[in-house]
């Protein structure tokens, strides 16, 4: 088992946002996380890469609690934000040196890794550039070369398609394939509901900080008692239930 | 809408007082104060000294004037948003920018009586004034206050607004014309001069519809160096500054960089490419030897040294907080001890190399190394004391 979060009660201030969160990754396994705006995605995925302090409940991941050992548990992580956080001083060859830096990478291989990801998002001529200055699109690829090219056992993409390009969108989702088959477990958080129904091994679904439903889309089907739809009816219906509670 | 001026300039002074409010907390303000008696004893000291008639003195006087001319700029306090929201009111635009220009004005004179107030006893001292010029010359220095604000206020125009270079010129040259007149000529042909200046810019530029792109960058301008000027004492959040590659300075990086540490990486660059902390080091250090340089008595030129010193040192530490806003910081996995260590060992690094710099100034045009060994002695002692406990104390406090 990569990930796992038990019973987790958290939030920005006192008012807990979320309420009881409990769900698994495990490795070689993509696993989406879905939820209207508002329902506690990124509050989860600030929880697992530790920028929040649980108020009670526990995040392991293979065996690592975040609390008792941070600095393991982080070795074990990769993270690509929702909007592109980069460093206004560093050229992109930089962001690279400090990736290798950060997670005392093997520097030559490390380097092979990030040439091959450069090179797929067509950002090999552009090393020494400030990133600060790209297009939202690009900047974006620049936090997904630097989160692929670590070893990382645990990857978290929130919202990764917004301001990709097609092309670009078909990359990543090889490339987390790639991953997928080296054994890393992948979590995901997503509103492009058709690509995560073809691409996620599972599904956690969040509403007002709950899980409503988890498992794959057949058990999710199952759930709401509505064979053979899709995941946007399915998330639709659940959605509309809850509104109506 | 007709209050709405009214309501910014309210804001705008409760902004003010916060900032203002922090600012008499910082010890730094404290190192300020201390620096302007030195200036203020230094310049007392000196005047005694000054013989009548120097040749120099009067052209001291006209450039001071011109300068003490620029300071004071039309505050309009436009927001950004303004040109959408606000497109529609175009007579009610004109109201709002005149009691702007009021407000600029009042605020213009405060500054230009002070900062005129300032050269008079000079003045007094190297020329032979009369009661009368003195006053000639404060309402000389008014209207020349109020034609450049009229300048300020005709260059966000649609009309005028392109001919940059041209409004630049007469920033520099109505103040020039009258100044020279009233130091080299007489102060009552600097009045007549002033006004016939002041009236001939008025009746020129009549056309002054406002043209928002400008004005909104200008009063952007203008805020972002008052918040430059606070963020020498405390962290205003919309000061970043801007980034230089600096391409020539990577060998510099090389020799502050503790190799194949992530947090002396970031920083070192960081603190090399972004122009706000390191021009801030940089004009502090040369203002610091400059100092050294020129203070003739022993013990206040080591005063001024040790201060500088610290000033250098203490401005360097917020830049310890400069990257916590950036996710990464908290997701790699580095012990937060290497972020102490390794900033603490740039900050020694800086603070070692500027206090050389400005104790070697220190010597002086009278090459005098009893005092550079002095301040030699106490400078490495300084910086001891303020790399090792001071920077403690500080991350302390900011951890909290």
């Amino acid at each position: 088992m990569a990930l796992e979060v038990k019973k987790l009660v958290g939030g920005y201030s006192q008012i807990p946002v979320l309420k009881n969160v409990s769900f698994q990754v495990e490795p070689g396994e993509l696993v989406g996380l879905i939820g209207l705006n508002g329902a506690g995605k990124s509050t989860t995925i600030n929880h697992v890469i530790g920028l929040l302090r649980p108020f009670s409940g526990e995040i392991t991941l293979n065996g690592v609690n975040i609390q008792k050992n941070p600095v393991e548990y982080k070795k074990q992580i990769a993270y690509v934000p929702e909007t592109p956080i980069l460093y206004d001083e560093l050229t992109l060859r930089e962001h690279i040196e400090l990736t290798i830096n950060a997670y005392s990478l093997d520097h030559e291989e490390a380097w092979k890794n990030a040439n091959h990801l450069l090179k797929t998002f067509r950002l090999d001529n552009k090393l020494d550039w400030f990133p600060a200055n790209f297009s939202k699109g690009m900047k974006q690829k620049v936090m997904i070369c630097c989160a692929l090219m670590t070893n990382a056992k645990l990857l978290i993409v929130d919202e990764p398609f917004y301001g990709l390009d097609p092309l670009a969108v078909h990359d990543l989702l090889e490339l987390i394939e790639e991953k997928k088959k080296a054994g890393t477990a992948v979590l995901m958080s997503t509103h492009v509901l058709d690509t995560a129904q073809r691409y996620c091994d599972r599904f956690v679904l969040l509403a007002n900080g709950k899980v409503r439903a988890h498992g794959t889309l057949d058990e999710l089907r199952q759930k709401a008692d509505r064979p053979d739809e899709s995941l946007d009816d399915i998330y639709l219906s659940l959605a509309r239930n809850d509104q109506n509670e | 809408m007709n209050n709405l001026f009214r309501q910014r300039r309210q804001k705008h002074f409760m902004e003010l007082l916060k900032y203002w409010r922090l600012v008499f907390n910082d010890h730094f303000v404290i190192a300020l104060f201390f620096l302007f008696g030195a200036l203020a004893y230094g310049y007392s000291q000196w005047l005694p000294q000054l013989n009548s008639h120097l040749w120099w003195s009067r052209w001291l006087l006209v450039l001071w004037f011109i300068l003490i001319t620029q300071v004071g700029r039309l505050a309009t306090l436009l927001k950004r948003p303004d040109p959408i929201f606000l497109l529609p009111q175009v007579t009610a635009i004109n109201h709002y920018l005149k009691q702007a220009i009021i407000y600029s004005i009042t605020l213009g004179l405060v500054m230009m009586t002070a900062l005129s107030a300032i050269a008079l006893p000079f003045a007094l001292t190297t020329e032979r004034l009369t009661e009368i010029d003195v006053v000639l010359i404060l309402v000389t220095a008014l209207l020349t206050k109020v034609t450049w604000l009229w300048t300020a206020r005709k260059a966000i125009s649609i009309r005028w607004g392109a001919q940059h270079y041209r409004t630049l010129a007469e920033y520099w040259v109505n103040p020039a014309i009258v100044w020279l007149v009233t130091w080299l000529g007489n102060p009552f042909w600097g009045l007549l001069v002033s006004l016939l200046l002041l009236i001939a810019m008025v009746a020129y530029y009549r056309q002054v519809a406002i043209d928002w792109r400008l004005a909104v960058r200008s009063e952007q301008d203008r805020m972002y160096s008052i918040y430059r000027f606070f963020n020498l004492f405390t962290d205003v959040p919309t000061v970043q500054g801007n980034v230089k590659r600096r391409r020539w300075a990577n060998g510099v990086i090389a020799l502050l960089e503790n190799k194949s540490h992530p947090w002396s990486y970031l920083y070192v660059r960081g603190f090399i490419r972004n122009t706000e902390i390191s021009g801030l080091v940089a004009r502090l250090t040369i203002v610091g030897m400059l100092f050294a340089f020129f203070i003739p008595l022993d013990w206040l030129n080591s005063v001024v040294v040790m201060l500088f010193i610290y000033l250098v040192a203490s401005q360097m530490i917020p830049f310890y907080e400069q990257y916590r806003a950036n996710v990464f910081t908290h997701i790699y996995p580095i012990a937060h001890e290497s972020q102490v260590k390794d900033f603490q060992q740039l900050l020694n690094k800086i603070t070692v190399v500027v206090m050389l710099l400005i104790v070697i100034a220190s010597v002086g045009s009278d090459l005098n190394w009893q005092r550079l060994v002095v301040n030699l002695v106490l400078g490495i002692g300084e910086s001891y004391l303020l790399t090792k406990f001071y920077f403690q104390s500080r991350v302390k406090k900011l951890a909290k």
